[in-house]
């Protein structure tokens, strides 16, 4: 703890006041780069989106003698390669925003991974500081880290730490402030031999001859090495200038001639790189004594297990279900109370105009609230998720899964955005972006909308009181098991029709078991839950507006409040039509024209579904899931079962196939909207067919 | 290994308890889902599903240890041990707070504290057979503590 004491000592940074001052963190995934953010930013947070893609992006502020510093949290990367999107935002930050210094978090106990990206980062001109995080664990392993050694190697300041203790926070706010006062560069780190040193020079000068701006942005000896790479980032910039073609030529000559007498040049620059990361490490680790097994090493031997580890694995998710859908109960039975019993009658009590009053209740408060008695469902699954994810777990899922997903040629980190898809889709097509190989990325997040979000849930559990009686679980639990075994289907059928190509196998770094921190996973969960409030105020909100005004108007004009309570009228109104029409492609399923119209608004988001299912049955959510309450006259359990697949299955919700935009483009989010409406209808009617077969 | 060995009898039961409890379970759900029939001993062993999975997992996990003490292998042993222990552990936390949620929802809703839910909770399977696991938590923990200290 005390290498960084002796230099760092309160370096001055108030003529930087007044201006936009950015620091970067970066660091391998799993490496307590969040808990840092948050030790450096006292959690407060806000979302953006990151230059190019409208991907979110975590910024915060630190104050710093009396300078307010821009914290951005940068996703975790392996390397610069930009192979993955992660890698690729983390870059283009870099490069385009110019942060003025990036923290670059070390795990100690595994030196080598995150030196080969500092390296990297260094090679790209940044201004650095490497945080030596995790060196409790190091001890545990019996490895020390000289960071004064460290900082001499690399010119570059380095502080160790604890982040979950909040250790060695005080030192590396001092090392930022000193990498902000004199800045450092050192991008000739690696020496990558004479005939790669020699080409290197010649495609920069040559670069800084033709190109000025572009190295301005970018060091040339990095834009050469990237080139002789075969970067296709970089060479797609460089040829987009004037004489580009002509440079990219050259380079690709000077590769030819490399490749005579050194072979394939891009693993030469990887071995130089890890060459000199071994010898970085060789200096700076010093192993104490060799540990015979570590507490990981112990529990994955189980957990990890062919055969012990998937049932293990299935009993987690089990509890952590139980956890969100059980535990949660009063609170959700407390806000049903609040907005069905209490603020109801509130309004009804008030002398408010009639179509206010109608508005307000039938509308707003029985729609929203309808939706908002899950939010604590939501809330319990992500704070069960952010522990098992901050413990180290979510790492050994994936492993585990690789094995069965491998099959359906998807990697084991395609089970992650399916698992966080169970809570919310949104990020569950998110939390495909670390897949490396495109072709997996895609298929990841196509498939990612099948698995059975929440939002689906209160759906679920409607239909399944008012149906299934004492099977409503089995019924619950057929729809989660065809969304997986549907998006393993469909994984399938994309891979082997639009994202060919081989599979690259599995690359997942398990982390070491850590104990949880409160705060981290406090913040994530509220992070995650907050968009969901966000979602219930803004889309939901104006949905439930909609069905209303849709339900109270026609196409003969205004009818007045009094069609949600007289069924006759409310068939004139604008709602009804809708249903008419729908009821009639729906026909073959025998869904009423009120399920029908539920499933129409149901695409703004899903949960819509019961708020519009309430209001034009007339009912309120507890009346509806009754045995003897409407929709049990309006289905038969196996059209029930069919209606709930067809909910499960079709259009992702708006914030879905918005995010599938951001991420894939325009292209694939209205192909994930075609391909989910066919498949819904056809499973929809093969449940009906089946059944009716069965029945019969 | 000595202190492992005198715990054989005990875990050997703890795995046939679970994994009986498991099986039941599944026979139950498989009585009460697939032919509309009466489940046996549905409040030991509920026609659940997740309930038969997390069961037959800490069943396998003691056997584990079993076979592996067996064979000589400590550490496997130790793992598999500290593993199942931790899984029953946690399965009974969980059902733990479940009965709390039950009990507080009965008071925000206004209804008489049903103590016949109660009494149901507290018989179910996790629970009893989680207490009977605790003390078998605290000494693998102890034992892990020195395999990798």
């Amino acid at each position: 703890m005390d290498c960084s004491a002796c230099s760092l000592c309160s370096p001055r940074i108030e003529s930087l006041a007044g201006r936009r001052v950015v620091v970067a963190i970066a660091g391998t995934p799993n490496v307590g780069k969040s808990v840092i953010f948050n030790l450096l930013t006292g959690g407060r947070a806000w979302i953006g989106n990151w230059p190019g893609v409208t991907v979110e992006k975590k910024v915060g502020r630190l104050r710093l003698d009396d300078v307010e510093l821009e914290v951005v949290d940068l996703p975790g990367i392996y390397g610069l390669t930009a192979f993955s999107v992660d890698e690729l935002i983390a870059r283009n930050f870099i490069v385009e925003e110019r942060p003025d210094v990036v923290v670059c978090i070390v795990n100690a106990a595994n030196m080598e991974r995150g030196l080969y990206l500092a390296i990297s980062l260094l090679e790209l001109g940044v201004n650095m500081v490497i945080d030596v995080n995790m060196v409790d664990v190091a001890k545990n392993h019996r490895i020390e880290v000289n960071c004064k050694k460290l900082e001499e190697l690399l010119r570059t300041p380095v502080v160790a730490s604890i982040a979950v203790r909040g250790e060695g926070v005080d030192d590396l706010k001092k090392a930022i402030a000193q990498a902000l006062s004199e800045k450092r560069r050192f991008i000739d780190i690696v020496d990558y031999g004479p005939e790669v040193e020699q080409a290197i020079k010649k495609l920069s000068s040559e670069l800084e001859a033709q190109m000025p701006d572009l190295c301005q942005a970018y060091p040339s000896r990095w834009l050469a090495l990237k080139m002789l790479e075969g970067d296709r980032d970089v060479i797609e910039k460089v040829k987009r200038l004037n004489g580009g073609s002509e440079i990219v030529k050259a380079a690709e000559e000077l590769k030819s001639e490399l490749a005579k007498s050194i072979g394939d040049v891009e693993l030469h620059i990887t071995k130089c790189k890890h060459l000199k990361v071994s010898e970085l490490v060789q200096q700076v680790v010093k192993r104490i004594a060799q540990v015979k097994v570590t507490l990981s090493d112990l529990l994955d031997i189980v957990l990890t297990h062919r055969i012990m580890g998937i049932p293990i694995a299935l009993s987690i998710i089990y509890l952590l279900f139980r956890f969100a859908f059980e535990v949660s109960a009063p609170i959700v039975d407390a806000l049903d109370v609040f907005f069905g019993s209490y603020l109801h009658d509130l309004v009804a009590s008030l002398s408010l105009p009639n179509w206010l009053s109608s508005l307000l209740a039938d509308g707003i408060i029985a729609g929203v609230g309808a939706v908002m008695v899950f939010l604590p469902v939501i809330a319990f699954f992500f704070l069960g998720f952010a522990i098992l994810e901050d413990v180290g777990y979510m790492a050994r899922i994936s492993f585990l899964v690789d094995r069965v997903f491998s099959r359906f040629k998807l990697p084991g980190k395609a089970i992650i955005p399916l698992i966080v898809g169970f809570g919310c889709n949104v990020p569950g097509v998110m939390a495909a972006r670390p897949i490396e190989d495109e072709n997996e990325r895609k298929t990841a997040a196509l498939i990612a909308p099948l698995a059975s979000c929440s939002a689906r849930l209160p759906v679920y559990l409607v239909i399944g009181g008012a149906l299934f009686g004492a099977y409503a679980g089995s019924a619950v639990l057929f729809m989660y098991v065809l969304g997986l075994v549907l998006a393993l289907l469909m994984g399938l059928m994309f891979r082997a029709l639009l994202f060919k190509g081989p599979s690259i196998g599995f690359i997942v770094e398990l982390p070491p078991y850590l104990k949880p921190e409160a705060k981290s996973i406090i913040i994530k969960t509220w992070e995650r839950t907050k968009r969901f409030l966000i979602k219930a105020g803004t889309v939901i909100l104006l949905a439930m507006i909609i069905v209303w005004v849709l339900s109270v108007t026609g196409p003969s004009g205004y009818l007045g409040p009094q069609a949600l309570e007289d069924p006759m009228l409310l068939e004139e109104s604008w709602v009804g039509v809708i249903g008419h029409g729908l009821s009639h492609v729906f026909a073959p399923m025998g869904w009423d024209w009120r399920s029908c119209s539920a499933l129409f608004f149901g695409f703004i988001a899903k949960e819509v579904v019961v708020g519009a299912m309430a209001m034009l049955y007339g009912v309120s959510e507890e009346a509806l899931s009754s045995p003897q309450g409407p929709l049990a006259m309006a289905f038969t359990p196996i059209t029930a079962l069919a209606y709930m697949a067809f909910v499960l299955i079709y259009v992702p919700c708006l914030a879905t196939l918005a995010v599938i935009r951001s991420e894939l483009g325009w292209r694939y989010a209205l192909m994930a909207m075609a391909y989910e409406v066919c498949l819904a209808y056809v499973v929809a009617l093969a449940i009906t067919g089946l059944g009716a077969f069965i029945v019969r | 290994m000595a202190q492992l060995r005198s715990l054989l009898p005990y875990i050997s039961l703890l795995s046939v308890v679970y994994l009986a409890s498991g099986f039941l379970a599944l026979y139950n759900w498989l009585v009460e889902s697939l032919i509309g029939g009466q489940g046996v001993l549905t409040s030991f062993a509920p026609a659940d599903v997740g309930f038969v999975i997390v069961m037959l997992a800490i069943g396998i996990t003691f056997i584990g240890s079993l076979y592996y003490t067996r064979l000589g292998d400590d550490v496997r042993s130790s793992a598999c041990l500290i593993v199942g222990s931790g899984l029953a552990v946690a399965a009974l936390i969980v059902h733990v707070l479940v009965i709390v949620a039950t009990l507080a929802d009965a008071m925000i809703m206004g209804e008489s504290l049903a103590m016949h839910d109660l009494a149901l909770g507290l018989v179910r399977a996790e629970f009893p057979l989680g207490l009977m696991v605790v003390p078998l938590l605290f000494m693998s923990l102890k034992r892990i503590k020195r395999l990798v200290g």
